[in-house]
């Protein structure tokens, strides 16, 4: 009896709230655009700010509210993915330079100057850089991995054995959350370039060429001579340290070879030797010889 | 006499005071000195000599460089080999004066050194003129924040006490302890000259119960001066720090930003009040103190002498062990020990073998809450700082964080806490420039 009494009293309870949620939700039923589900789907979910909104929702809502995609490139999903959202929209998308995070050092414990005392903190790039860290050089990678954490793409990682970050072209967005995360401020978002070509100085060092040749065997001593062999003007040296303005940069790779200290790093250019062409190689002898020839 | 101690927090570390405070070891005067320009809080000093000048001991060679500045003496007689940079024992580089003596020079500075000259009377003089006295002489605070001393005793209101911070309650470091038992009469003269200087008509001695011998010698020394008193206090981290200071003596607690002197109180150290009593008295300005190695004992060293060449039998490289300049709470490592001496060093700490960091993840066993003599939230604040949260974190006061390290100590899976509010407040200070801009 006690059994039959329960039933039926929790059954009736939740038969009455059963209604009365219904009639709740009919009555304070919110309309979305149904077309902000179907853009937040085309969107990679990392919510990684790069796009400027709070998150991958935040950016969905922004595209269809504003009915104009002027200003909203998610990095994430790159132009193929920003015609896809156009589609959706019925607007046109806006082409954007996709970008990619580029490492302004290349110092590697052979190359840099250790310092005395070693670092005992805990393994952290920001707390780390409290303090100079390892090396003279204190505008190099702190090689911690902060920028490793930081990123949701998985592109940016420490290969065994290194102590420098590399980026994964294939999965960089550029969405910028390894600059942020970088406390020396050595990375960069530079545009991907035609057919991925890339020209950029791999290092940050701001001392004076002597200093910081002591520092480092591959850091820029700001001598000035790539800004001399560049043809389009594009590398300006401030703090004895040269830049590449990638606006400018026609990757013709010029200034690659001239670089005494092997500063200037490159991706996909063909990289002319600075020496004269090298001695011609002793020439193939083609001939065969004749007891070796079958025809014979 | 009741012992007393600040309310909330606190950390016990051990003492570990090896280093005898019993007697001061005078070095002898090196060759060869690099005064650098920058070893105060505020603008860097002017470098008023040039290559090739001769400079007597005790000569002003760089005026202060700003209103919260400090001018820098020449601690030996010598001749300016060059004014370039020098790389202090953090690792950075700032510039300074290097002065080389001859063994002439070096001769007169020590004969000089053996004439104690008399204490000149300095009742007389007027409060303008002991403070400017006190400017001139260099002297900053000894207790390691080196702000200038002048600056600090010209408050824009006039308090009604002067607190001798003699509490020392940093591990390991006996510099303070050495410098009490050494000149007691000097450092009760220093703080009467201090008095004058600020207009404070009392002043208390603040002395942790762990340096009895002091305490009783300081006592003795102001026996005659009923508007010092001398206060025990119980052992206790980080009783040394002004705000838990003046809690701890008057029950006053400062405002959130705020400094002492709204609650009608200002600190010195009191080996600033030793520094203070020889600019006016003995008319020697700050070139030398008190410093303590950790485990041999405690130095009077010229600033600007090279720590490598300190007379330390058993020396220790900075690739051997963790050397840290102050002591092991809140020093900072070095990376050279070719770095010269500096007005704010309290002492050399060596920490063998060398810590590891192998933090584990937070437990929200809130010990670091318990810990925090500000009573804020270590682990709140400085999530918020890792993850770059500043606005978060500064709700969270930030900024009220004295950066003591007891969060650190207590924490049982040795999260590295105040490192990370440290980060978080140097980003709060760039964001703060960045807006003002």
């Amino acid at each position: 009896m006690a059994i039959i009494s329960s039933i039926v009293l929790l059954g009736s309870i939740g038969a009455v709230g059963a209604v009365a949620l219904n009639q709740v939700a009919k009555r304070f039923h919110v309309e979305e655009d149904p077309r902000i589900d179907e853009v937040e789907a085309r969107l990679p979910g990392a919510n990684c700010g790069g796009c400027g909104c709070k998150g991958c929702r935040d950016f969905a809502v922004t595209c269809v509210q504003r009915g104009d995609l002027t200003d909203l490139y998610c990095p994430g999903a790159g132009a193929e993915g920003m015609k896809r959202i156009a589609a959706i929209l019925g607007l046109d998308a806006v082409a954007a330079d996709p970008k990619i995070a580029v490492l302004h050092c290349a110092g590697t414990p052979d190359t840099k100057t250790k310092l005395d005392a070693q670092y005992q903190g805990p393994r952290n790039c920001a707390i780390m850089n409290l303090t100079v860290g390892d090396y003279a050089c204190l505008n190099s990678c702190l090689g911690c991995g902060d920028c490793v954490a930081a990123c949701r793409f998985n592109a940016i990682s420490i290969p065994e054995g290194s102590t420098i970050p590399v980026v994964n072209a294939d999965n960089c967005t550029g969405c910028g959350l390894c600059v942020k995360a970088c406390p020396r401020n050595l990375i960069e978002l530079r545009p991907v370039g035609k057919l991925q070509r890339r020209v950029w100085v791999a290092c940050s060092n701001c001392q004076k060429g002597g200093i910081a040749r002591k520092q480092c065997t591959v850091a820029c001593i700001g001598c000035g001579i790539c800004v001399k062999t560049c043809p389009f003007e594009a590398i300006t040296i401030t703090n004895n340290l040269a830049y590449i303005d990638p606006a400018k940069c026609k990757t013709c790779g010029k200034c690659i070879p001239v670089c005494p200290m092997g500063a200037i790093h490159s991706h996909n250019v063909k990289v002319v030797p600075k020496e004269a062409p090298a001695p011609k190689a002793p020439q193939p002898t083609n001939t065969i010889k004749k007891d070796e020839n079958p025809n014979v | 006499m009741k012992t007393l101690t600040f309310k909330i927090g606190g950390i016990h570390p051990p003492q570990d005071k090896t280093a005898p405070a019993d007697r001061i070891i005078t070095v002898v005067l090196p060759r060869k000195v690099a005064m650098p320009m920058q070893m105060h809080i505020g603008a860097p000093a002017k470098p008023i000599v040039a290559k090739g000048d001769h400079v007597e001991r005790g000569q002003m060679i760089a005026e202060a460089g700003g209103k919260i500045s400090a001018p820098v003496h020449a601690s030996i007689s010598g001749t300016v080999s060059a004014v370039g940079p020098v790389t202090l024992a953090q690792g950075r580089s700032v510039n300074a004066v290097h002065i080389t003596a001859t063994d002439q020079d070096h001769a007169n500075d020590m004969a000089r050194i053996q004439a104690k000259p008399n204490s000149k009377p300095w009742k007389e003089i007027s409060r303008t003129d002991l403070l400017s006295a006190i400017a001139n002489a260099g002297v900053v605070g000894l207790g390691g924040a080196t702000f200038p001393t002048a600056v600090k005793l010209n408050a824009p209101s006039t308090p009604e006490y002067l607190i001798i911070n003699a509490c020392e309650c940093e591990p390991r470091l006996t510099c303070d302890d050495a410098t009490m038992r050494a000149y007691p009469d000097q450092i009760v003269e220093g703080t009467l000259i201090m008095m004058a200087a600020s207009g404070a008509p009392k002043a208390i001695i603040g002395i942790e119960n762990n340096k009895m011998e002091a305490f009783e010698k300081l006592v003795n020394a102001s026996k005659g001066h009923p508007e010092i008193e001398v206060q025990l206090l119980k052992a206790r981290y980080p009783q040394g720090c002004e705000k838990q200071l003046i809690y701890a003596l008057l029950k006053r607690e400062i405002p959130s930003g705020q400094l002492p002197i709204s609650v009608g109180c200002v600190v010195q150290n009191v080996g600033t009040a030793y520094a203070v009593y020889q600019a006016v008295a003995l008319g020697q300005p700050l070139i030398e103190r008190v410093i303590t190695i950790d485990g041999c004992g405690n130095y009077l060293v010229p600033v600007g002498m090279t720590l490598s060449e300190l007379p330390v039998e058993g020396y220790v490289t900075v690739a051997e062990a963790d050397v840290v300049a102050g002591g092991p709470m809140m020093g900072q490592s070095t990376v050279t020990m070719d770095a010269p001496v500096v007005k704010g060093l309290s002492g050399i700490s060596v920490i063998t073998p060398p810590l590891s960091f192998n933090p584990d993840p937070c437990i929200r066993c809130a010990a670091c809450a318990e810990a925090c003599p500000m009573g804020l939230e270590p682990f709140m604040i400085s999530t918020l700082s890792r993850l770059g949260k500043i606005e978060e974190a500064l709700a969270n006061n930030l900024m009220d964080c004295i950066e003591c390290g007891s969060c650190s100590y207590s924490c049982p899976s040795a999260r590295p806490l105040v490192d990370f509010i440290r980060y978080g407040k140097g980003k709060a200070r760039a964001l703060a420039q960045a807006k003002k801009k």
